[in-house]
């Protein structure tokens, strides 16, 4: 009995010391599938390119770049051509850049591909094609629109969407609006949000980082007065003292962050009428069209600092939160979602545009609820108008992902 | 008096013809002073190959460990070394010990480690991870002689490791986009820690009042040796890029962070002293005390820095004075770096009490010092050129990492030693209860049990997945050892349950820009095997 307690005993001691000697295995690291780089299109005959625009092609740069990164999954060769027993298709996000931004450097930037791979390999989101378009022009752009630098917005909502929905991406593209989602960052989102609205059918969610959604007062504050116009004049915004000699400067520079954007929105929302005679906050884009008679826009403040009426009206009816609070435009989002985020440092003060905007959106009728995150900093580092690029990108296509 | 409640077994000594001093077992082998040395000798060879241990303290003696450490009223065998020295003074005989501890730690940590405001920095967050699990083999070997002339005393040498810890994760990888990973992959091993101290230790006891109270002495040479790992992030503005990517706002994530691989090693030597005292209270109750000198250790060594830049042409591109740092490529230096490992004082006192005569309970305090282990001071005694893997020297002898604030070196300014200036630990003293009891169960059978709940030194501030330590512990020990005339064999299994731990709040406690803690929830466990041998002449 005593032999037979002392074996127990020892085996007992044995089972409880090899119990914790098995190895214990962490997550299996996911394998990464990547395509080798992007395609870039836009300069192959057949593929779409902007309208002649009153402005000339050289204005609306005739060799703009479509980027597009596929799934690491597809089997594409160096051609682009997808083998013809490839069945899966992906849903598609359009990914609109910010002012000034060439798409190719935003994607070699922030590395939208290795960010995208990554989070597909890991299961986060699901994969999915990105394209990446930008809007840039001599003035940096002017907020995706149908304007006189260009037709952008039926560029990116008809031209581009069907060409990625057909040739050889016809084979992995699914062309549903469920499976089609819509972003940008800065005058991107805006560009994203006016695209989604202008075409509901194409587009099941939307989403804006650190864009100017309101521009007019709201609870929390005036955008364009608090900011736009304030600090461009203390830019050196200076009209010409006689009437119609105003230059609109070109290019348009990175130091004057404020006056680049009043005048690309300027570009957007109120291009001179040649048939209006006032021309007291008229600048002229001198040299296009190459050629002449030059052509220009009009500013909502005249050189005496009084406003333009008719002009700040054309301004507001093109304001994202106006647009959505009457029609024909206030129903335009009801089924889509939304997502749209702002650093709290914004370099442009964007976060009193989406405080007003979100004040607006979130007491509407919507199927889906809105989603608005608030960047904060850390440290000395602050959350500015895209520095977390990094983490809004993750978040963008994890957004996407989940509503397609 | 003998400290064992067994009739002891008569020994004397007495001198031979060749002068040499023979050992004389009743009735048993007679061996000479040298085949007992030769016999230690194999003891030492036989001991297997010193590996890292894992854990703080490390229970010293196999029967001081089945205790649950409560020995230092009884300390009656060799490791009374460490836990009360007087205790020698009651060896039965002399004595030489091996014994081997199998150390297996189960150490799990779900990192939550992001920045203050939520963003992510690359740590694998919100996964179970767990080091390389691995098994520790360390040996701890004594011998002491009672000599009988001064009126008879104990002395002798004991080597062990009162304390070690290690352990190798993957916890990390830069984020998405940082760099191609495919051309300089992070190492796989990015947090480690290796820490380990050798105690030398000769000792000297003696009986002063007969059955009544004895003293003891011993001096703690020792060695430590001394490994940590991680990276380190240092802000992208301090490299000497000339423009724009000087201004925090203006450096994209996950570049607003350069990745610096940090792996430190260290050794150096220290000097304590410990003493204790025995004292015989009545035929069935002894008492003990005991305290040990804190140690500085003068550690030297090098910090073997690694950056991994960032890959970005863009970037490149907009500013060319960037290229150097956002090419992608890695530069490595070594300095010599130097600092003092701050060892604790401890204090303790225990009693054991004899109930019958094959039944012994005993119980223990002991308080130690850990708050010595404030902030270990790193001082770089050297200044190296930073070399790219082709063996470029970057930036014409400048060192592309520069460290915050104006430090300088022999009047010149001094980069390449940025965030990882300093290692915070911010410990606090514990105070550690143990209850043991040993039962005689058969003449030549014994079986022993013990029981210690021991608080955590680290405070939320600094703790991290390196040390094991993460929590308050609790073990429980139990053994058997098996005599057979001068020979005694033992083993005893020792379990530690440590409570689990949650830390929601990141610190960077002395301010450098490094992180000083790692949030996340925190578990473990550990197994112990004690096997010994012990031989008496």
């Amino acid at each position: 009995m005593r032999k037979l307690s002392f074996i127990l005993m020892l085996g007992l001691s044995l089972i409880i010391a090899l119990s914790g000697c098995k190895k214990r295995k962490n997550p299996t690291e996911s394998v990464v599938l990547k395509q080798p780089g992007y395609l870039t299109f836009g300069e192959k005959p057949g593929w779409p390119a902007l309208d002649n625009p009153p402005l000339s092609n050289q204005f609306s740069f005739p060799n703009r770049k479509i980027v597009v990164t596929i799934p690491g999954e597809v089997p594409i060769d160096s051609l682009g051509h997808v083998p013809l027993t490839w069945k899966k298709k992906y849903p598609v996000l359009y990914f609109l850049t910010d002012f000034g931004q060439d798409a190719l450097a935003f994607a070699q930037t922030y590395r939208v591909k290795d960010i995208a791979d990554e989070l597909t390999a890991k299961g986060e989101i699901q994969p999915m094609i990105i394209v990446i378009a930008d809007g840039n022009n001599p003035m940096g752009g002017d907020f995706y629109l149908n304007s006189i630098g260009g037709n952008y917005e039926k560029y990116i909502a008809e031209d581009v969407r069907l060409q990625i929905d057909t040739l050889f991406f016809t084979r992995i593209v699914n062309d549903s609006a469920h499976k089609r989602g819509i972003s940008g960052v800065g005058m991107g989102g805006y560009g994203a949000f006016r695209v989604a609205m202008d075409y509901p059918l194409y587009y099941s969610s939307v989403s804006a980082i650190s864009a100017p959604l309101s521009i007019d007062a709201g609870p929390n504050g005036d955008w364009f007065n608090d900011y736009l116009w304030s600090t461009a004049v203390q830019e050196g915004l200076i009209f010409s003292p006689s009437p119609g000699s105003n230059i609109v400067p070109i290019p348009w520079v990175k130091t004057k962050p404020a006056t680049s954007w009043l005048f690309g929105m300027a570009l957007g929302f109120s291009p001179h009428d040649p048939s209006d005679t006032d021309s007291s906050s008229y600048f002229k884009i001198a040299g296009y069209p190459i050629g002449g008679p030059f052509r220009g826009v009009d500013l909502p403040f005249d050189s005496t600092g009084s406003l333009r009426i008719s002009i700040w009206n054309k301004w507001l009816a093109n304001d994202i939160k106006t647009l959505l609070a009457g029609p024909p435009k206030s129903g335009s989002l009801t089924n889509t979602k939304i997502y749209f985020d702002v650093g709290l440092q914004d370099s442009y003060m964007l976060q009193i545009a989406n405080e007003n905007f979100y004040s607006f959106i979130a007491n509407q009728s919507l199927t889906y609820e809105p989603e608005y995150h608030k960047y904060t900093g850390y440290g000395d580092y602050p959350a500015d108008h895209f520095n977390f690029a990094f983490d809004r990108i993750v978040t963008i296509l994890k957004f996407h992902s989940k509503n397609f | 008096m003998n400290g064992s409640i067994y009739p002891s077994r008569q020994s004397s000594t007495q001198a031979d013809r060749s002068g040499s001093t023979r050992l004389t077992i009743n009735g048993g082998t007679t061996l000479t002073i040298k085949n007992k040395l030769l016999m230690a000798a194999v003891l030492l060879i036989i001991v297997p190959q010193l590996l890292w241990a894992s854990g703080m303290s490390l229970n010293v003696g196999a029967k001081a460990s089945a205790l649950g450490g409560a020995f230092r009223g009884l300390a009656d065998d060799w490791s009374a070394a460490w836990w009360n020295p007087a205790g020698l003074a009651y060896l039965q005989k002399s004595e030489a010990n091996s014994m081997l501890s199998v150390i297996v730690p189960r150490q799990k940590y779900e990192p939550n480690l992001r920045l203050s405001n939520g963003s992510e920095l690359g740590y694998r967050n919100d996964q179970d991870r767990f080091p390389d699990d691995r098994i520790f083999y360390y040996p701890n070997f004594s011998t002491f002689y009672k000599f009988q002339g001064a009126g008879g005393f104990t002395a002798g040498m004991a080597f062990f490791l009162p304390y070690g810890l290690g352990s190798k994760w993957d916890l990390f990888d830069p984020l998405p986009g940082y760099n191609d990973v495919d051309t300089f992959p992070y190492a796989r091993i990015d947090h480690e820690a290796s820490f380990t101290v050798l105690d030398f230790h000769p000792s000297l006891a003696k009986e002063v009042v007969k059955d009544k109270l004895a003293l003891g002495l011993g001096l703690a040479i020792q060695k430590s040796d001394f490994t940590w790992r991680r990276p380190n992030f240092i802000q992208t503005t301090l490299l000497p890029i000339a423009s724009m990517y000087q201004q925090p706002g203006n450096v994209p994530r996950p570049y607003d962070n350069i990745i610096m691989d940090s792996r430190m090693e260290f050794n150096g030597w220290g000097v304590g002293v410990n003493l204790g005292v025995m004292y015989q209270l009545s035929p069935k109750v002894k008492l003990g005390g005991s305290y040990r000198s804190p140690v500085d250790i003068k550690l030297t060594g090098h910090n073997r820095m690694s950056v991994y830049f960032p890959n970005n042409s863009q970037i490149v591109a907009d500013d060319r004075t960037a290229e150097p740092f956002f090419s992608g490529k890695t530069a490595q230096t070594s300095p010599e770096v130097k600092t003092t490992l701050k060892l604790p004082a401890e204090l303790g006192a225990g009693f054991a009490y004899h109930p019958s005569e094959k039944f012994t309970l005993m119980a223990d305090i002991a308080w130690t010092g850990w708050s010595r282990m404030k902030i270990l001071d790193l001082s770089y005694s050297s200044r190296q050129q930073w070399i790219s893997p082709a063996g470029d020297t970057l930036e014409h002898g400048l060192n592309p990492i520069r460290s915050p604030g104006d430090t300088t070196f022999n009047g010149t300014p001094f980069y390449g030693t940025p965030a990882d200036s300093a290692i915070v630990f911010n410990w606090k003293d514990v105070t550690r209860f143990s209850v043991g009891a040993e039962y005689h169960f058969r003449e030549r059978w014994i079986a022993r049990a013990g029981y210690y709940h021991d608080p955590t030194a680290i405070p939320d501030q600094s703790l991290n997945p390196l040390v094991l330590d993460f929590a308050d512990k609790n073990s429980l020990n139990f053994g058997f050892i098996y005599k057979v005339n001068v020979y005694e064999v033992g083993y005893n299994i020792e379990y530690i349950n440590y409570d689990n731990r949650e830390i929601t709040q990141i610190q960077d406690v002395n301010g450098d820009g490094t992180f000083d803690n790692f949030p996340g929830n925190y578990s473990a466990a550990q197994y112990r095997s004690f096997f010994y041998f012990t031989y008496r002449f």
